[in-house]
């Protein structure tokens, strides 16, 4: 009797075979105990593969959320935005009948460094001189998923396909660039008509001088300007949140039910989170508000989402 | 019926499926398949029409740019979600999360080859398909799959036994 050939045996449970071997493959299954064992144990492994495989098909669609209009965590009152706008007019008034070469004014620079997008990034030193470190921030991480690297263009420049692949992420993070540098605009012009006319005169002296023969003046004359701008919000501190390790669990489940998982980095109140051991393949992002976490899960290759919620737990021994 | 129209009536839902399993992500795979059948509307004549579609499928997966582009937005646009903490949940237990992690898991520890070989064996391609998708004998498709069979079943069994371990120590 010939040693069971697992290849064969699964081939003939694939009804793979020749008739002939088939028939071959059957009578040693039939007789020979071995051969009853390897086939039970192939028919077994057909079964959970299977069964493993099907647990896959449940790969939600439409977890990328639509892009939602990004909202700041401030507003600027109407009228102020109207102040501003006056004050804009006017403070660009006085600095171009105060400046000697006409010329070199007749360009709409405050109007071209409030809207510069990822794709137009020929104003970026104006532009400096108008956001605060908050925007300058989303701006260059805007630029960092707009921008394609020469990998990528090169695939572009093969294919229309990735192209279009690109054009997507600019279109959505486009907005945000374009919004939030506007009501800086507005935010440092508000308070007072006299404030306001200080703020748009050294706003608009930064542009204007920006625009200049001399980059490296502007910029000495921009940074005073940036301070002005409202800080950013303090990140809550990590001691606050008093632990490393993390009770993950469905909004709708029990306190107790859920998975242990450890922090493995924080960016203010935002945490990200790895399953416990780093072997099931896990992660989370939560932002961390009055001892409880909200978020989401994903797989480490970021496929699927589900939401969660966490709170702390003692560190599992390890 | 048209051509194309029998094509995308006949394997449209196979190859999705396929697609998704292999990637983990219904909606790139959903425009995998649309490409596969771009591709095919081009074709004046398809000798192997299944296993034509698969291949082109496959070859379509492999692409590491798209892969790249496509994970850094839906990263980029993840994280803003979290951020903004506007969450709907999706219909999706955690259990079912983690068991699907952990096939995905199992999938992965698998040899390209042999883990192709299984995703299009449980879509119903003969051995004949598989061996000129894969580029191999005929003869030796069995083996794969025996051997891509034992592995997935063996590694999701390891990965369920460690969770529920930790699960145990963490409990205690």
């Amino acid at each position: 009797m010939p040693r069971p050939e697992e290849g064969l045996i699964h081939a003939w449970l694939d009804g793979q075979l020749p008739p002939d071997e088939a028939a071959r493959i059957e009578q040693l299954a039939a007789t020979d105990p071995e051969w009853q064992a390897a086939v039970a144990e192939a028919r077994g492994l057909i079964a959970a593969s299977s069964r493993i495989l099907a647990s896959l098909d449940h790969a939600p669609s439409g977890v990328i959320p639509e892009k939602k209009s990004v909202q700041p965590a401030w507003r600027v009152p109407q009228w102020a935005k109207v102040a501003a706008g006056i004050v804009l007019v006017a403070g660009g008034t006085v600095l171009v009948t105060q400046r000697a070469n006409p010329p070199e004014l007749s360009t709409t620079p405050v109007v071209k460094s409030t809207t510069g997008t990822a794709d137009a990034p020929t104003t970026a030193t104006p532009t400096v001189a108008l956001i605060s470190p908050r925007v300058a921030s989303a701006k260059k991480k805007t630029a960092v998923v707009a921008t394609p690297t020469a990998h990528q263009v090169s695939d572009a420049a093969a294919g229309g396909k990735e192209e279009n692949a690109i054009e997507p992420a600019r279109a959505v993070n486009a907005p945000v660039v374009e919004m939030r540098p506007k009501l800086e605009v507005a935010d440092q012009a508000a308070p007072t008509a006299a404030g306001g006319v200080a703020a748009m005169r050294t706003v608009g002296t930064a542009t204007l001088t920006a625009r200049a023969a001399e980059p490296a003046a502007s910029e000495a004359q921009a940074a005073p300007k940036m301070r002005r701008a409202a800080p950013p919000p303090a990140p809550a501190s990590m001691k606050a949140v008093g632990s490393n390790c993390f009770r993950v669990r469905e909004p709708r489940a029990t306190a107790d039910a859920g998975i242990i998982m450890r922090l493995a980095h924080a960016d203010g109140d935002t945490l990200r989170l790895e399953s416990e051991q780093g072997t099931s393949g896990l992660r989370a992002w939560i932002v961390w508000r009055d001892s409880l976490g909200y978020g989401a899960m994903t797989t480490t290759e970021g496929k699927g989402a589900v939401a969660i919620v966490a709170t702390t737990t003692g560190c599992p021994a390890p | 019926m048209s051509d194309i129209e029998r094509l995308f009536a006949t394997y449209h839902a196979t190859l999705v499926r396929y697609l998704t399993r292999r990637l983990g992500d219904r909606d790139w795979a959903d425009e995998i398949a649309q490409e596969t059948f771009v591709r095919a509307l081009r074709e004046e004549h398809l000798v192997n029409e299944r296993a034509w579609l698969f291949a082109v499928a496959s070859n379509l997966v492999r692409d590491e740019a798209r892969k790249d582009i496509r994970r850094r937005k839906h990263l980029a646009l993840l994280a803003e979600e979290h951020r903004e903490a506007h969450y709907e949940a999706p219909d999706v237990t955690l259990e079912r999360a983690l068991a699907a992690a952990d096939a995905r898991h199992a999938l992965d520890a698998l040899a390209e080859r042999d883990r192709q070989a299984l995703l299009l064996k449980e879509e119903g391609l003969e051995y004949t398909e598989i061996a000129e998708i894969l580029g191999i004998a005929v003869g030796s498709v069995g083996t794969t799959l025996s051997r891509a069979r034992r592995r997935l079943a063996e590694t999701y069994e390891a990965q369920v036994a460690a969770r529920a371990e930790r699960g145990h120590h963490a409990a205690s």
